[in-house]
């Protein structure tokens, strides 16, 4: 009797014991299909982005460098039209839809005893591109380009190739006031001009870690950002914007004539109303009243 | 209505946590969207250009902005991973759980998709709500596999039932 108790009871300890190692070893599987799970779920998401990410950015510069540069001499006739809209339209228009510079009472900016305008832009930028429009208009009033050119901004931004000049390589003359105006990264991005120690820091200064475009005229007004929007600008060629500058009731001539009369009034103000003809036309005094609020 | 095994005890305090941070993001985007006047500008800090990202044609979805239809989403995430969702053996509340964060991931990668190949930007804001979501979406597979395993290890199999006679 004694010897079949002593036998069940080694019977139940091994049956015990290879449960437990049944359980052992399940417990094992599963911790590996848990593993297995997440591990996968993990890796494949991952993939994907990094797929993407990949895609991304060789599509981006593949398109860089297949797109060649657009820089092309701006004609004369492109130039007349933007520097010779009439007197009766730029007072038709007065301030227009213009968006007003911040007023700032920096230390005075000059350049060989003038006052200086100071722009840093970028040719990649459409906002950039859309402004260039009203500065080359209201500079033009001040003194004369030479070597202006005609681009167009980024391809792949928002508001795409839209027409314009970029100041890069171009000089200005002027008895009233010095210009500095800087491109720093071209139509695809790369660098492009440089800029002072003393202009990037008034830069940062206004745009954090850099912002496109910036102007500063003569520490009296800032302006960062967008100021003619670009979407008016869509689809026209730079031939199609230069002729509507000259219709007052036209949307693109509001926006760029009126600032460019915005500007205008400005520099006026640091230049003591001089050239008097420019900064006593009646479009440019409307544009100051609504400048000086 | 089917019940599942108990979900491992860290779930809730892992992934509740997770929901909350994005719902606040998300709210703090779609406020953005809604009130931030748009100075606009290009930085020239290149690729990263959070306006580009936020006031893009792919930041609306049917309509509704994508910061707004992310902020119901975690809102509904938040319901789903409080400690009452994770303790109740609902298996349509799991499948909830899980299609949500599935749904999640899903819409993440198309965001990436949008800033990298269509856009050519990334928002830091918008990244930050794309790695909660993952974070999130890794989270609740790990749960939901940790709880099933938890109920297979406790019921006897076969073979253990058959060591055992």
């Amino acid at each position: 009797m004694s010897h079949t108790n002593t036998t069940r009871r080694r019977d139940s300890d091994s049956a015990r014991a290879r449960a437990a190692a049944l359980r052992t070893d399940q417990a094992r599987r599963e911790r590996r299909r848990r593993i297995v799970v997440i591990a996968s779920s993990i890796v494949t998401v991952l993939a994907v982005v990094a797929v993407i990410v990949v895609v991304g950015t060789t599509s981006k510069s593949g398109s860089t460098s297949s797109s060649p540069s657009t820089r092309s001499p701006a004609s004369a006739a492109l130039v007349a039209a933007v520097t010779g809209v009439p007197g009766a339209t730029l007072d038709a228009v007065g301030p227009g839809t213009a968006t007003m510079p911040k007023a700032v009472s920096d230390a005075a900016l000059t350049a060989n005893g003038k006052p200086l305008v100071l722009y840093v832009g970028a040719e990649f930028c459409p906002y950039c591109a859309a402004s260039r429009w009203a500065l080359v208009e209201a500079l033009s009033r001040f003194g004369t380009f030479a070597g202006l050119q005609q681009t167009a901004s980024g391809a792949k931004d928002t508001y795409p190739d839209t027409p314009t000049f970029t100041f890069h390589g171009t000089t200005y003359e002027s008895g009233t006031i010095a210009l500095v105006a800087r491109e720093l990264q071209n139509r695809d991005g790369a660098q492009l001009d440089s800029i002072s120690s003393a202009d990037a820091a008034l830069w940062h200064r206004y745009t954090g870690q850099g912002a496109y475009p910036f102007l500063d005229i003569a520490g009296k007004y800032v302006e960062v950002g967008k100021t003619v929007d670009p979407g008016l600008l869509s689809g026209l060629t730079a031939e199609d914007i230069a002729q509507r500058l000259s219709n007052p009731a036209d949307p693109v001539a509001k926006a760029i004539d009126g600032q460019a009369n915005v500007i205008t009034a400005a520099i006026c103000s640091a230049t003591g109303n001089a050239p008097a003809a420019v900064c006593t036309a009646p479009g440019v005094m409307a544009a100051a009243r609504a400048l000086h609020g | 209505m089917a019940e599942l095994s108990s979900a491992p005890r860290w779930a809730p305090w892992v992934t509740l946590p997770l929901a909350v941070i994005g719902l606040a993001l998300s709210v703090y985007l779609t406020v953005v969207h809604y009130t931030e006047p748009t100075a606009l500008a290009c930085p020239a800090t290149g690729a990263i250009d959070c306006t580009k990202v936020t006031t893009s044609a792919q930041s609306s979805l049917f309509g509704v902005p994508v910061a707004l239809a992310g902020a119901v989403y975690f809102l509904a995430m938040t319901l789903l991973l409080l400690p009452a969702s994770w303790r109740s053996r609902s298996r349509p509340v799991m499948l909830l759980r899980v299609g949500g964060a599935v749904a999640g991931i899903g819409m993440v990668l198309w965001l990436v998709y949008a800033e990298f190949v269509i856009l050519h930007a990334i928002c830091l804001w918008c990244t930050a709500v794309h790695l909660v979501t993952f974070a999130l979406f890794v989270a609740v597979v790990a749960a939901v596999a940790w709880g099933g395993d938890v109920a297979d290890e406790n019921r006897p199999t076969p073979a253990m039932a058959a060591s055992e006679r």
